[in-house]
């Protein structure tokens, strides 16, 4: 049962933090390439809107995953505990409680990461929207 | 811009350097803050006393107790057959070995005949002791087992001490606490039982169990030789503040 601990404590804490990098560096991508993007250049709403919306699903995907991540963090820390209580019989509750509230922090960072990227996530695809309308104002809706 | 293939735009970039440097800044922050807050945490002290140092510190009427501390053990390893001889200090105890079972009845009926005032301590000791004297009556019989207590001349020694762990709901509830183990060490130096004489309550038997089964020991040795022996430890839980 070592490789699970080393699973919950690494595995799924790692993969959140990735998950976290990855999601804060195609925000930030998706803003700075919102902000110097000429709608000019575009001939087609449809090719600007291909343009626009590259990779924010990556983003939704990460918010929308990351809190069940952390919550299976959290479940298989649980069983751990359990496991433990139940080879080792009752110890010291402390001992219990603390391996309880470590399998907490999975959740914790799980939603420390979705919440910035739900965030983020709107934040853009509302800039998406506003520079599709722009496109549409500036073409005089001739070629949609 | 509008790069579809493999190589990195000036964005991508940009956005991963930035993301990076964002994480690794929360997470010196996070850091700094957790070593900030250790700085002013209780900090705890876990000391391994012998039992003769415990009567120099409990409260005594006499001021003669207070002899060096050499003699201290012998003394109180009488003590803890028969807790009732506690405060005479005259007597010179060669009865931590036990040859024949005779010798103990003995003193017993001597020790009941001075009794000093009654120490609560002493009281409090004697629960478990009457078990741990009724083990040594039985064991009398073998006679090469040596009764004696960590810290006396002769008794074992550690090789490599493991430090107890101070349990964490304890030291959280401000609890301190001592731990009177008795080992049976043998001519080897192998620790063969661990014998619980005073529980702490609160996981401090199982931290000094659980480390006192990682350390190593020496024999206990008599005129020269090593025999095998039941030695007394105690070991205190203390917090103290920094």
């Amino acid at each position: 049962m070592e490789w699970l601990h080393a699973a919950v404590d690494y595995g799924i804490i790692g993969l959140l933090i990735c998950m976290s990098i990855i999601a804060v560096a195609l925000a930030l991508e998706r803003h700075l390439v919102y902000k110097n993007i000429r709608l000019g250049d575009f001939e087609d709403k449809k090719s600007l809107e291909i343009e626009l919306t590259k990779k924010l699903h990556i983003i939704a995907t990460i918010g929308s995953n990351a809190p069940y991540i952390g919550l299976l963090g959290t479940v298989l820390g649980i069983m751990l505990t359990f496991y433990t209580i139940g080879k080792e019989g009752m110890i010291d509750t402390s001992k219990i409680m603390t391996g309880l509230a470590l399998a907490l922090k999975a959740t914790a960072i799980g939603l420390v990461v979705a919440i910035p990227s739900i965030v983020f996530y709107n934040f853009l695809l509302r800039k998406v929207k506003v520079l599709i309308a722009q496109w549409e104002i500036g073409n005089g809706r001739k070629r949609i | 811009m509008n790069t579809y293939g493999l190589g990195y735009t000036h964005e991508q970039r940009y956005g991963l350097i930035t993301s990076l440097s964002i994480h690794s800044l929360i997470f010196i922050i996070f850091f700094a803050i957790s070593l900030h807050k250790d700085g002013d945490v209780k900090t705890f002290y876990i000391q391994f006393t012998q039992i003769g140092e415990e009567t120099v510190q409990a409260p005594q009427p006499a001021k003669e107790m207070k002899r060096p501390r050499a003699t201290e053990p012998e003394r109180k390893v009488v003590r803890e057959e028969i807790p009732v001889i506690k405060d005479t200090p005259v007597e010179v105890h060669e009865a931590v070995i036990r040859d024949n079972a005779i010798e103990t009845p003995d003193v017993v009926k001597v020790a009941s005949a001075p009794e000093p005032a009654p120490q609560p301590q002493a009281i409090h000791r004697q629960s478990g002791e009457s078990t741990a004297s009724n083990v040594a009556f039985a064991s009398s019989g073998t006679s090469a087992i040596i009764e004696t207590e960590f810290g006396s001349t002769g008794a074992p020694a550690f090789v490599n001490r493991q430090m107890p762990v101070y349990p964490t709901m304890a030291k959280k509830l401000g609890k301190q606490g001592r731990v009177v183990l008795r080992l049976h060490i043998n001519e080897k130096g192998r620790l063969l039982n661990i014998e619980v004489v005073e529980p702490g309550g609160y996981g401090f038997t199982e931290s000094a169990m659980e480390a006192v089964k990682m350390s190593t020991f020496s024999p206990a040795h008599e005129k020269g030789v090593s025999v095998a022996s039941k030695a007394l430890l105690s070991i205190r839980f203390i917090l103290k503040r920094v």
